[in-house]
């Protein structure tokens, strides 16, 4: 999963970031609007978390310029400033949540895998894939006979797989989602990790399409 | 509030009471004269009978008399009547059978809608003339009962115009208590509108309307000022919460808690430089004469001079200082609080090498102390607003320079609080000038 940070708050981007890392999530951070507005229309992202009080040109800019683009990834607000009338214009301007400073980093996560959830149409924090239970939330999977041992980058591509359900992801998909700009991703470690993948989930999950990218399907 | 409490009620009643009283007066006044008029008319042809009737009596000898009645002692045969006594007291002549036997006392009296005169003559002999007026009477009572009836309709129109005037008269009233009821009910930016008519009473909605469009800006300074504060209280917070859940998440290195704690610690020194600027600020403002004492200006100064030595040291700024005798009764604290902002001020937006300059002047019963910066400068809307609480020159609010926004707030409400006057002046570029004006005590 990749998520967009907006934050200019130098310690509080870096704290949150490592959260997000620790969740095996892929952080992009951008420090002011301007730089939010870039990132974003490069994409992709499956969540942005955008501050409201930014330099330049602040979150509720940031946010309106997006919607009219037609941008439709989930959008987190979070703000210092908790008056109702905020919090009514943030979500009238296309924002999905709202948090007021200061939040709990657990509520904070709870919330962004809730919009990430309901952006994919999952039902609930438990997806059943064949033989398979994933656990979205404690990111296990259980197995007919027990619990999995699955790395994080693999669950990383297993989640992606899920909340892409029967559709082709792309093996650049993939790769966005698994590593930021600054890795270098060598050509066939996706094939490995997609190989190990289909050796412990069993067979008749994960189907390759030739030159295109996999799917998952049950 | 009850029909009769209401100043509509009231208004209109007394009124209507007064006019009832004028048209009662007037009525009575109309139905006594006509009254008078007409009495006056009967009695003076009860006169010229009268005058008839006697010079006809010729008295004869041993107390007999004879007499012609002439015809026009009774003109209205209908009404009038006469009767004439001997001196024995026996009715001895009468015009009508109703006439009484006994002799009447003499003058005019009115009694059973009759006006008669009675006169004794030197004879002896008694004479009365009289008319029936009960036509009259009847006249009277005609006019007296149209009298009411116009009366009555009048006191209607005025009940009637008059609750109705007063009722438009009033109309502001209504219109301001009911503005005044949806501010109560939170609505703080309702206003009485004002109709084109001017009166007293739109005088007041204007009145009672600027006082609103006051109440409202202090009111809307004061949310902002606890907006802004506890953004800046929030921040930090956050930053501590997020960064102490990451660093107990899991096992860490030691660099990596090194990094985590000094991240909580610069988040904690934020949270107290704030919460000290507005106890700063809470002690500026209430600054009373309890806490006031004859402060030596220079004396300050070379304090607030030494304190901040290491700050400016280590950001290669020179301070100097020109000192003077001037005294001010000050809160020590807040004044101490004051001077240290504006050199810290000067040394933080300084460039590096620059130098502050600070100077005091006593003259014409006031005090001056100029402090002078090589800084950045501001433009001359900054100059305006920076003594604004948590106004920043910078919009980002990151807090990177250090300061909440809140150390020339407290300089300007200390002025403020002292009878006294903070100012910026400034050149972009070249450097700026806050002058904080304080009045001098007599040596």
């Amino acid at each position: 999963m990749r998520i967009l940070l907006v934050e200019d708050e130098a310690d509080l981007a870096r704290a949150l970031a490592r959260t997000f890392a620790d969740e095996g999530w892929i952080v992009d951070l951008a420090g002011d609007g301007d730089d939010a507005l870039t990132m974003a229309r490069i994409g992709p992202h499956d969540l942005i978390v955008l501050d409201v009080m930014l330099p330049r040109l602040n979150g509720w800019d940031v946010l309106e310029t997006l919607r009219r683009e037609g941008y439709a990834t989930p959008i987190l607000l979070l703000t210092a400033r908790d008056l109702v009338t905020d919090r009514v214009r943030g979500l009238d301007s296309g924002a999905d949540d709202y948090l007021t400073k200061p939040f709990s980093p657990q509520e904070l996560l709870a919330r962004m895998r809730a919009l990430v959830r309901r952006a994919a149409h999952q039902a609930g924090p438990e997806v059943m894939v064949g033989p398979l239970r994933i656990d979205t939330v404690a990111r296990r999977v259980h197995g007919p006979d027990g619990e999995l041992d699955i790395t994080a980058r693999e669950f990383a591509i297993l989640s992606l797989l899920v909340r892409r359900r029967g559709q082709v992801v792309t093996r650049q998909e993939i790769s966005d989602a698994l590593y930021d700009d600054d890795t270098e991703v060598m050509s066939n470690t996706i094939d490995v990790h997609i190989g190990s993948l289909r050796r412990k989930l069993g067979p008749g999950l994960i189907h390759t399409r030739r030159g295109v990218g996999y799917l998952l399907d049950a | 509030m009850t029909m009769f409490h209401s100043l509509r009620a009231r208004l209109v009643a007394w009124s209507s009471a007064l006019l009832a009283v004028a048209l009662v007066a007037c009525g009575a006044l109309v139905a006594y004269s006509t009254w008078s008029a007409w009495l006056g008319e009967v009695d003076r042809g009860l006169a010229t009978r009268m005058h008839s009737l006697t010079t006809a009596i010729r008295p004869a000898a041993d107390g007999a008399f004879d007499v012609v009645v002439p015809t026009d002692v009774l003109p209205n045969p209908e009404r009038d009547y006469y009767g004439i006594w001997d001196g024995q007291g026996h009715l001895i002549l009468a015009s009508h059978p109703d006439v009484a036997e006994s002799v009447p006392s003499t003058g005019h009296v009115l009694r059973n809608s009759r006006r008669e005169q009675v006169t004794s003559l030197a004879s002896g002999m008694t004479v009365m003339v009289g008319r029936r007026i009960d036509n009259l009477e009847t006249e009277i009572r005609r006019l007296v009962v149209a009298m009411t009836g116009v009366g009555v309709l009048a006191l209607a129109l005025v009940l009637g115009g008059g609750w109705w005037m007063v009722g438009r008269a009033l109309a502001p009233i209504e219109r301001i208590s009911h503005t005044a009821r949806s501010m109560i009910d939170g609505d703080l930016s309702a206003r009485i509108p004002i109709p084109r008519v001017e009166s007293e009473l739109t005088q007041l909605a204007g009145v009672l309307n600027e006082a609103f469009d006051r109440l409202y800006a202090s009111l809307e300074r004061q949310r902002q000022f606890t907006a802004d504060a506890s953004h800046d209280l929030r921040t930090p917070l956050t930053i501590l919460h997020a960064e102490s859940h990451w660093a107990l998440a899991r096992p860490r290195s030691v660099e990596e808690y090194r990094a985590s704690l000094d991240v909580c610690q610069r988040a904690a020194v934020r949270m107290q430089a704030l919460v000290q600027s507005l106890l700063d600020l809470a002690r500026a403002q209430s600054a009373g004469d309890s806490v006031r004492s004859l402060c030596s200006v220079s004396d300050t100064i070379t304090a607030v001079v030494r304190d901040l030595q290491p700050i400016a040291a280590a950001r290669h700024v020179t301070v100097t200082a020109g000192v003077c005798d001037g005294v001010v009764a000050a809160d020590p604290i807040s004044l101490m609080a004051a001077v240290t902002n504006l050199v810290t001020n000067a040394i933080q937006y300084n460039v590096e090498g620059g130098t502050v300059d600070i100077t005091s002047t006593v003259a014409d019963g006031w005090v001056d102390v100029a402090v002078h910066d090589t800084g950045v400068g501001l433009e001359a809307h900054h100059a305006e607003r920076v003594f604004d609480r948590f106004y920043r020159v910078d919009a980002s609010r990151d807090g990177r320079t250090g300061g909440a926004g809140l150390g020339l707030a407290v300089v300007a409400a200390f002025a403020r609080s002292h009878g006294g006057t903070a100012t910026a002046t400034s050149t972009p570029a070249r450097g700026s000038t806050f002058c904080l004006r304080l009045p001098a005590q007599p040596m």
